[in-house]
This record gives structure tokens, sequence and C-alpha cells, in this order.
């Protein structure tokens, strides 16, 4: 093996080692396992960057390192896409790590944490660095766990168990969607390797591609949140802040964008597929941007710009901008790490309370906290030149280029949508009076079970300070790549030329670039008049109240999704559940019956009716089943 | 009509069947050890004696390979096929020799592992069979020394047990031989050999097959004839239930895989075999979806058994050669993850209680972490999920069966699989849930030390066989 | 051989098939375990005749061999199925298998 490929494989299996470590010695290290723990993530980081130049060299940096069966053999890949995800994986990750340890610092489980969190690097390492399905799908189940770990934390709260449980659910069927494309592609072309795939995608027939793709993308749907698969995602941040941060930034959600990039050479072969991701992620766009403005949960509010990001991206790589898209998850890592690591901040220093409602007037108190929030939303909203602005830009030109002028102008209603609410999350936080001491009833919020503030010794400030600061910087240049071409041709390798496309030249890009710019001016007009001016800061308590109660339905309930998911399989499931529920934990009931898609649970019942313990009714249904055989047999005896 | 009497078994005759007889014969010293000495001494010495004689009959058998012989008139062949499942069966009754530490009060030791041995040699004697009356000898010789097992547990429901299977299962032994009759009607032959020809009467045979698969089917506890399973199951004593898990399987699937890959005429074999398919796919559904309501671990485990010998049967789908060995590879894959559970169940168990209700398991993940931990492991297997034998044993199987062109079986697996994780993850759950309900403080069982060896075992092999997915190669040309 | 053919072999075989659904009907509707052994026994001795009938129609002795191994392997199944009911049942007034249903779900 070459020095390459051990420092790659060194890489690749230095978060797992130390999860080991940590799981293993955790009571002994208590807060050292942060230390340990961040390192595991940050040396790699470093150890990427000495890769970086064999990895853009033609055809990357394969390590081979084991044959299983014939067809399945299992190696890494290093190219400019897997090394991009590695950079922010471990770059990116290794910050939020490091805030971690602050967050952190008074819980009794600190050593736990880090364990989940380093093995969840590792899975997320596994997934984007294998060279074959196999390996994708063993990392992308191993994801799906640790972030079931993760969520679920705090298994003392049951709404972080459900939460824990439901993401879990979601992610199965995903899996599940993806281990049957692995395997229909494995029928198709007899190999699990991209390589082998990929080159003989183009010969396969349409159907089959179709449907691999299909199947694909249930498993990106489900782990990237895409409609109707996202709403495990506002629930998941049940679970500590920097897990949100890993998992909505840089890491977990951001698998599906990969994956479809990963597999271009599929989708540039079914139109019909990649119209299909297009649609979806310009809805999840729109969709998640909406949802957004209706939440008073200062993490929800994100976990919805996720959503909607997420769609952007998926549009962009859907459609075949597969550099747009990518450029979207680069900047996005940067920016949205620092808004969850800066709401983190605000979250902790208020002891626990999420509420927007409860805050206002932060601004003067946590300047850090404030400027960093300013930042990330400057960004987020796509405003010049933070580095979201030529990302989100390229995606929406991106579309229009290829003959998606629909999906673009959704991209662009969007932007405006997602300016109002991220200023609307801004103003209402930071600026005016603090409302901390104002009754809930004043705020129009109902009543509710406060969480217990968790009390103990704080990490120096520094801890938590600095990854915020640090994040600032690519936050606002990230974007700024785009210049000279260099991004495109860093991934020329990897994806098709783009098609010329009539309506982009009549269409300029500055052109667009205005026209989404106009949107967002009046998103922050509008935001700022609604909450932000001087009017708005010191009636702040009555109209807050007004909000809460004459809140649209349909966006409080989140467009019903969940409703229909209850109202079709989790009902008939949770008749089920009261009959074990002195049996079992209350809390597992909960996060298995009540909020769990619970397919197949009435029928579960049914099942289990059948088994009344008689034995003349066990030997009728053996009767029976024995005429069924009997009947079949007659039938092919006779046609004989 | 012969006018001397001469004996016309060679030496090469006996030399096949001699691990059977080993095992068959291992009991007689068992009960003899059993009467002779202090009842201190003689659960060890007589589950050490088992032991013993099942490990140099798994070294006869294994000497076997790569000369395959057909004894006794074509009554009972061996050579590769025959000894993986010989093997399978011997490791199954090991296994639940290492679980068997408080089965029945100590003076029925001797006779229960007695019992528990000539079953395995029932089991070894379907391995190889191949006329009917062997099938026969070596189905009826596996379940009569079960049904005394079944009522071995000094309580209500493991009697309960013994008399649902007693009467059930003799109910399918008689449509069995029923169809037996049928097929030596219309073929003239007991020998599975005799009936790939075209038969004198297509309809006599069809039938025939019809309720000579049933027999297997049910033992196999295949939807909807896995009825029995779960009540049998729960009221049979631990070691018992490991070993039906186990060996009773694996002796059924090697009568049906002989029968369905040596013994069909190639004209109809397909049509004929198309009812196994359809009961495979529903216990697929069945079995998962049963063992979601479940709070009895061996309950929930013989749901589970249901679904992934579902599985077993789905890799046979089409009668290809690379399903034989995936349905080969899985069966073993199987024996670990689940034997591995049966451990770990088997560990939490007391004198007079069986440690199986899943308040036994509240809160387990904090009083003992690496059995919890360990437990953990053995679900995700059994729900096939990576980094286990059970994942990769479902992605051979989906690729074999997609490959037979049976690709709603694969989709069938698939939500079989989905399902199935939510039944297991209830276990896990209950594991690591902290809060309501006071967790029992139960300490592990003295005599633990044996379970320990097969949880460590199974899960060794569990993860091990991820990797290397061996399916023995040259089965296929030996089943005839 | 000129064995006199008096009876023609399908009068067996559909005897055989009578008997034996008489013996599965036992099994299911019958409560007493004891009368569904003995309808268990039908369904054996149901197959018996229909395989030394088949032998006649063959002429191929394998299957009256089979008819006494049938036999030998009913007795013991008698032997031990009479021997769990006596269990079961050792303290219960009446004999019926509705009355043992403990296990289910």
């Amino acid at each position: 093996m070459s020095n390459d490929a051990l420092v790659l494989l060194a890489l690749w299996l230095l978060p797992l080692a130390s999860a080991i470590l940590i799981f293993a010695f955790g009571p002994m290290l208590r807060r050292s396992a942060g230390v340990i723990g961040s390192g595991a993530v940050l040396v790699p980081f470093a150890l990427t960057w000495v890769l970086a130049a064999s990895a853009l060299g033609t055809g990357g940096l394969k390590v081979h390192l084991f044959d299983w069966i014939a067809g399945f053999s299992f190696g890494l890949w290093l190219d400019p896409l897997s090394l991009l995800w590695t950079l922010i994986i471990t770059g990116v990750g290794g910050l939020i790590h490091v805030y971690a340890i602050g967050y952190m610092w008074s819980d009794r489980a600190i050593a736990r944490f880090f364990a989940y969190m380093n093995f969840f690097v590792f899975a997320m390492l596994t997934l984007v660095l294998s060279d074959n399905f196999v390996g994708l799908l063993v990392g992308w189940g191993l994801v799906g766990l640790a972030s079931y770990f993760l969520i679920g934390f705090w298994f003392f709260k049951p709404s972080a168990v459900a939460a824990a449980m439901k993401a879990f659910v979601i992610n199965v069927v995903g899996d599940a969607g993806l281990m049957f494309a692995v395997f229909v592609l494995f029928a198709a072309t007899g190999s699990t390797a991209y390589a082998d795939v990929f080159a003989k995608a183009a010969t396969l027939a349409p159907a089959t591609v179709l449907l691999a793709c299909i199947a694909i993308f249930i498993g990106c749907a489900a782990k990237s949140a895409q409609i109707p698969l996202h709403t495990w995602l506002p629930d998941a941040m049940e679970g500590p802040t920097p897990v949100s941060a890993l998992i909505h930034a840089a890491t977990m959600v951001t698998a599906g964008v990969y994956l479809v990039a990963r597999c271009a050479p599929l989708w540039d072969v079914s139109p019909e597929a990649r119209a299909l991701v297009g649609t979806i992620g310009a809805l999840t766009a729109l969709v998640g941007a909406i949802l957004g403005i209706a939440q008073w949960d200062i993490k929800r509010i994100l976990a919805y710009s996720t959503m909607s990001q997420i769609g952007y991206m998926i549009m962009g790589v859907g459609v075949g901008a597969y550099q747009a898209g990518i450029l979207h998850f680069f900047t996005h890592a940067f920016f949205k790490a620092q808004l969850f690591l800066a709401a983190g901040i605000v979250i902790h220093a208020l002891h626990d309370e999420q509420d927007l409602r409860k805050m206002g007037g932060l601004g003067k108190k946590m300047p850090l906290a404030f400027w960093a929030m300013t930042i990330g939303t400057l960004a987020i909203i796509g405003f010049p030149p933070f580095s979201g602005f030529f990302s989100k830009d390229a995606v929406i030109y991106g579309a229009l280029e290829r003959g998606y002028p629909l999906l673009s102008l959704i991209g662009v209603v969007t932007a405006g949508i997602t300016a109002y609410y991220m200023c609307r999350m801004l103003f209402v936080t930071f600026l005016g009076n603090n409302r901390g001491n104002v009754p809930d009833v004043d705020l129009g919020i109902p009543a509710r079970e406060h969480s217990e503030p968790h009390f103990g010794e704080s990490a120096p400030a520094w801890v938590m300070g600095a990854p915020v600061a640090i994040l600032m910087v690519p936050s606002v240049v990230a974007g700024w790549v785009v210049f000279g071409g260099r991004w495109n041709a860093l991934f020329a390798s990897d994806f098709a030329p783009k098609p010329e496309s009539a309506l982009a030249t009549v269409l300029p890009e500055w052109l667009v670039g205005v026209v989404v710019l106009a949107f967002v001016a009046w998103g922050v007009a509008a935001a700022y008049h609604r909450y932000g001016s001087f009017d708005a800061t010191v009636s702040a308590v009555e109209r807050l109240r007004a909000e809460s109660q004459r809140m649209a339905q349909p966006l409080v309930r989140a467009f019903y999704f969940d409703d229909a998911l209850e109202a079709l399989f989790v009902r008939p499931a949770r008749a089920v559940g009261s009959a074990f529920m002195r049996v079992v934990d209350p809390h597992v009931i909960d996060g298995v019956v009540r909020d769990v898609v619970w397919l197949a649970g009435w029928i579960g019942r049914e099942v289990r009716a059948l088994q009344t313990g008689l034995v003349r009714g066990y030997a009728l249904v053996l009767a029976l089943g024995a005429a069924a055989f009997l009947a079949y047999f007659a039938l092919i005896g006779a046609s004989r | 009509m012969p006018s001397t009497l001469t004996i016309p078994w060679g030496n090469a005759d006996w030399n096949a069947i001699l691990p059977l007889g080993v095992v068959a014969l291992t009991p007689l010293l068992v009960i003899l050890a059993d009467l002779l000495l202090p009842r201190s001494l003689r659960r060890s010495v007589v589950l050490a004696l088992a032991a013993l004689g099942l490990i140099y009959a798994g070294f006869l058998a294994a000497r076997g390979w790569g000369h395959p012989y057909s004894a006794f008139g074509g009554g009972f062949v061996t050579g590769g096929f025959t000894i993986v499942f010989q093997e399978i069966v011997i490791a199954g009754a090991l296994f639940s020799l290492l679980l068997a530490t408080h089965l029945g009060r100590d003076d029925q030791a001797g006779g229960a592992v007695a019992l528990l041995l000539w079953s395995a040699s029932g089991a070894m004697l379907m391995a190889g069979a191949a006329n009917l009356m062997t099938i026969f000898l070596g189905l009826e010789l596996l379940s009569l020394a079960l049904y005394c097992l079944c009522g071995l547990a000094a309580r209500p429901s493991a009697r309960e047990a013994a008399l649902k299977y007693l009467i059930l299962s003799s109910t399918a032994s008689g449509f069995m031989l029923y169809g037996m009759a049928l097929l030596f009607g219309a073929t003239g032959s007991v020998q599975l050999s005799a009936f790939a020809a075209p038969a004198a009467s297509p309809m006599l045979f069809t039938l025939g097959s019809g309720l000579f698969l049933i027999g297997f089917v049910f033992k196999l506890s295949l939807a909807p004839f896995h009825i029995w399973t779960p009540d049998v199951y729960e009221g049979a004593p631990l070691p018992v239930t490991a070993f039906m898990s186990v060996v009773t399987k694996a002796g059924a699937l090697a009568v049906l895989a002989r029968f369905a890959y040596a013994a069909l005429p190639q004209a109809n074999a397909q049509a004929i075999l198309v009812p196994l398919w359809i009961v495979a796919a529903l216990s697929m559904i069945v079995g998962n979806v049963g063992a979601l309501a479940q709070t009895d671990v061996k309950r929930l485990l013989a749901y589970s058994g249901t679904a992934q010998l579902g599985y077993v049967v789905a890799a046979l789908a089409g009668t290809t050669s690379l399903g034989l060995r995936y349905a080969i590879f899985y069966l073993v894959a199987y024996m670990f993850m689940n034997l591995g559970a049966f451990a770990v169940v088997a560990l939490l168990s007391r004198e007079h209680e069986e440690g199986s209700h899943l308040s036994a398991y509240a809160g387990l993940g904090y009083r003992q972490p690496v059995l919890a931990a360990l437990m953990t492991f053995f679900l995700l297997a059994l729900a096939g999920l990576p980094p286990t034998a059970g994942f990769t044993g479902k992605l051979l199987i989906l690729a074999s069966s997609v490959d037979a062109g049976y690709a709603w079986l694969a989709v069938i697996l698939i939500v079989g699989t989905a399902i199935s994780a939510y039944a297991y993850l209830k276990i896990v759950l209950a594991m690591y849930a902290r809060g309501a309900g006071a967790p029992l403080q139960r300490a592990l069982h003295p005599a633990s030390a044996l379970p320990w060896l097969g949880v460590a075992i199974c899960a060794i092999a569990t993860f091990v066989l991820t990797f290397y997915p061996l399916a023995p190669s040259d089965v296929l040309p030996l089943v005839k | 051989m000129n064995a006199p053919m008096d009876v023609d072999v399908s009068y067996y075989i559909v005897l055989s098939t009578v008997i034996f659904f008489i013996g599965v009907g036992g099994v299911i509707l019958r409560r007493n375990p004891l009368i569904m052994l003995m309808a268990i026994e039908l369904m054996f001795n149901a197959a018996n005749l229909a395989l030394i009938a088949f032998a006649r129609v063959w002429i191929n002795n394998a299957g009256q061999i089979f008819a006494f191994l049938v036999i030998t392997v009913a007795a013991s199944e008698a032997a031990i199925g009479l021997a769990i009911v006596v269990v079961v049942f050792r303290r219960a007034k009446n004999v019926d298998v509705d009355e043992v249903a403990g296990l289910r779900g």
C-alpha cells in the first residue's frame, strides 16, 4: 500500500478507533473524552488536505481493501466529490465537536456523547469514501443508527425518544429503498462497484435505470428529509444542539445530495428520474420555507430552513446542475453550522429556552451570537456577497439552463420566503426588549411543560465561541470559489458538460440574480416591517400574542403531513399499543406506537387474534392451509 | 425369490451412517452415566458425554467430505449436501446443550439429553434421506423425541405445549404420509431419484407432492402452517425451543431442498413448487407482523423464526444452484444469530423462571452492558442490518431470487425486513430505556458459564460470517 | 402368480381417501385429545391402506415394507401421545383440549 493509501485508511478509521476507546474508557475520561473526540475528527481533517493533490489527479485515489465474494469487493475512493464531503464532514464536524465540549460540559454522559459523535463521523465517512454500493449501504445504515442514538441521547425526555424512533423508522424506509436499488443495479450489471455500474449505465434498459433511480431517491428522500419523508427532521431537534448542527449542516441530511451527485451517470440517462428529483427538491424547498414562517421554536425554524435548503441542493443535482447543487451544499455547511451553533449559545444561556417569544433584545447581551446569527442569516437568504448568494443563484440559474424554468421560478419565490422567515427569527430573537419575564399567557404561548434547566459549572466561553467565530469567515467567503470558473473545473471529470438551453441565452445569469435579489429584498422588508421596526418592537408582546393565536392552521399543523400519516397508519396501531402499555416502559410505547409510522400495526393485532390458543382452531387452520395446497395441486395435476 | 440369504450391505453402507450411529448410540452411555453417578455429578458428566459424542460425530461426518456414496440401496446418500446439513444439526444440538444447564430437574437431565440426541439423530437421518421411508423414519424420530422434550419443564404451559405439538405435528405427519403413499402410487417407487421420470399418473403425483410438502412446510413453520409455533416455543423449555428453532428446521429444509432440486420431473417442477414460494412470502409478512405485538422474547423469536425460514425458502425460488448455496448460508447465519439470542435468554433465566418476558430486559443496558450490547447485536443481525451475517445473507438471497426471476419475492423480503426492524427494536429499546417501572434487579444465573460460551461463539460467528459468506460450492452435484 | 383380482384397486384408494378425510375431520371436530389421537391413527392407517394397494398395483413390495414401518412408528407415537395426554389431564375431571389454552396471542 502506498503512503497515500495508508493515510486514507487512517483518516477513515481514526474516528471509529476513538469512538471505541471513549466508549470503553468513558467513565475515566469524562471531559477529556471531548478533547480526544475532537482530535479524532480534526486530525483526519488535516490528513485529508495531505491527500488533496492525489484526489484531484486523474481517477482520484483508490484503495482496494478486500474482496468479499465475486462481484463484491470493498475499497475506498477519494475523488473530488468525496474529497469535498470528507473535508466538510471532518472540518465543520470537528468544529462542532469542539463546540460540543462546551455545550455538554455539565452533562454526566459527556463521554458517551462523544463516542456516539465519533461513531457518527465514522459512519458518514464510510458512506462517502466507499467505492461501491455495498459500502455505501453499510455507511448509510450506520448513519441512521448513529443518528438514532444521538437524537435520543436525552432518553429521559419522552419526546426525544419518540423523535429518535421516528427518525429511525423513516430512515429504515429509506434504507430499504436504497437496498432495493443496489440490488436492481447488481442484477442488471453484475457488480456493485461504482465504476462498473456507471460504465454500463448507458447500456441499461431505460426502465431499469428509472427503477433504480426512483429506489435510490427513496433512500435520498428519507435521509435528506424530502417530501413526504421529511417529518422526522423537525422532531429530530430534540437532540442536543451540537447534534442538530452535525446532522443538519455537515453530514447526514446531505447524504442524499451526495448520492444523487455520485450516481450522476444514472441520472444522465434517465430524463424522467431527473424531472422527478428536481421537482421534489423544488417542492421541498418551497414547503420547508412556508412551514418555517409558522414556527416559534428557534431550532425548528432552523430545521425547516435546512429542509428547504436541502431542497435547493436536491433540485440542483436533480436537474443536472451538479456543480451548483454541490456548491450550495458547500456553502450551506458553513452557514447552517454557524446558525445552529449560535442558536445553541442562545439556548444554553437561557437554560434550554427555545421559544422565540420568550427571547427578544438579546443582541446587546450576546454580541457574538447576534453577529454570528446575522452573518448566517445574510448568507442563507442569499445576500451578496455572502456565500449563499452565489450558490443559490447557481442552483436557480442551473435549473433554468437545463430547461426547467418552472423549478427556477419556485426557487426564486422560495428565496423571498426564506428571507422573510429567517429575518423574522433574527429580529424577534435579538431586537426589541427582552421578554423572558413576560408570562407565557401574555405571549399567547399555550400551557406547556418547562424542561428542567441543568445546573452546573460552565465551560470557558471561548470553547463555544471560537468555533462560531471561525465559521463566520467561510460563511462569508465560501461562495467566492466560483470566480474564475475553478469550481466547475474541479468536478469536470465527474459530470457531463451542461447542455445549451434556449432560455439561458435569453435570460443572462445577472438578470436572474437581480430578480432573486428583488424577492429577497421584499422578504427582508416585510420581516422588518412586521418584526424589526421600532413600532413592531415596542408593541412586540401584543403582536406576538395576536400572531400566536391567529396562526393559520395548515401552517401550524405542518400541512397535515404528520396527521395524514397518523390517520393512515398510527391510529390503528395505537390500539395494539395500549394492550402492552402496562408491561413495557411507557416511554418505549410512546416511541414505538404513538409516533411511529407503523405500517402493519393493526394487522399485527389481527394476526395475534388468530392465535386463540385452541388446539382445534389451529388444526382447522392447518386443514384450511392444506385444502388450499390441495386445490392448487389438483388444478395443476388436472391441467397436464 | 432369493434362495439364499445374503447380507446386502457392505462396510461402506455402515460407514455412511456412522456419524448418525454415534449420535444415536451416545444416549445409551448418557443414560448409563445418569444411572450410576451421584446426583451432584450427573448433569455435568451427562452434558460432557453428549457433547463429546456430538463432536465425534461431527468429526466423522466431516471425514466423508468429498466421498459421495449412496448407501442401503439408495435409501441414504452421503456427500457434500448431507454433510453440510448434518454439521448444522450437530452444531445446533451442541449449542442447545450449552443452554441446558437447567433443563428439567437434575434427575431428569440424563433422559432429557438422551432424547435431545435421539431427536438430533433423526434430523441427521433426514439430512441424507433419499427415499420416502428414510425420510419418514427420520422425521418421526425427530418428532417423537421432541414431543417428550416439550413437556419437560415443571409448569402447565410446558405440558400444554407438548400436547399441542403432539396433535398438530402428528396431523401434519399424517398429511405428509398420505402424500408419500400417493407419490408411491404415482411412480411405483419410494426412491426420490425415481420421481424425475414422468409419472404414470400426473394427478396422483401432484396431489402427493402437495401433501408431502405440507408436512415439511409445517416443520419449517411457514405461514399459515406456523400457527403452532409461538405456543410451543413459549411453553417448551428454553434449550428445547432453541433446539427446535434450528435442528428441526435444518432437517426439514434438507428434505425439502432434496425434493425440490432432485426429485421433481423437469416438466412441471416449478409449477409444483409455486405454493412453496407463496408460503415463504406469507411467512415473511406474517412472521414479522406477528412479532410486532409480542411481549415474550421466546414467542417473538418463534414468529421471527417463521419469517427467517421464509427468507431461507425464498432463496430456493427457481431452484438455482446459487439459491441453494445462499439458503444454506442463511440457515447457518440464522443458526448463530438465533441461538445467540436464545443464549442471552438463558443467561437471564433462573431456576423456575425463564428470562423471556420483556420485563426481564427493562434497563438491561445499564445492569449488564455487555450482555445487552450482544443481544442488540443479535437482534440487529436478525433484522438484517450491517455489519452482521444476517445482512450479508439477505443481500445474497435478494440477489439470487431476482436472478431466478422472482423479483416479487425480493420485494416482499424487503417489506418484511422493514417491518421486522420494529419488532426487534422493541427489545433493544426496552433494554436501553430508563425510567418507569423499577427494573427487576436480577443477578445472572450462577451456572451460567456455558451459555456465555454460546453467546460468545455466536457473536463472533455472526460478525465474521458477514465478510466471509462461506457457501459450500460443491453442494449441488451431490444432491441427487 | 395368478392371485385373484376380485376387487379393483381403485376401490381401495377411494376407501383409503374416505378414511383419511374422516381422520382429518376427527382432528378438527373432536374435543377429546384421545379421540384426536385416534383420528390421527386413522390418517396413518389410510396411508397404510393406500401403500399396500399401490404395492399390489406396481408389484413392488416396498409399499408393504413401508406400511410395516408406519405401523411401528404409529405404535410408538400412540404410546407417547397417551403419556402426554395423561400428564396434561392428570388433575382434570374432563378430558377436553379446549381447556388447554393457556398459551395464546
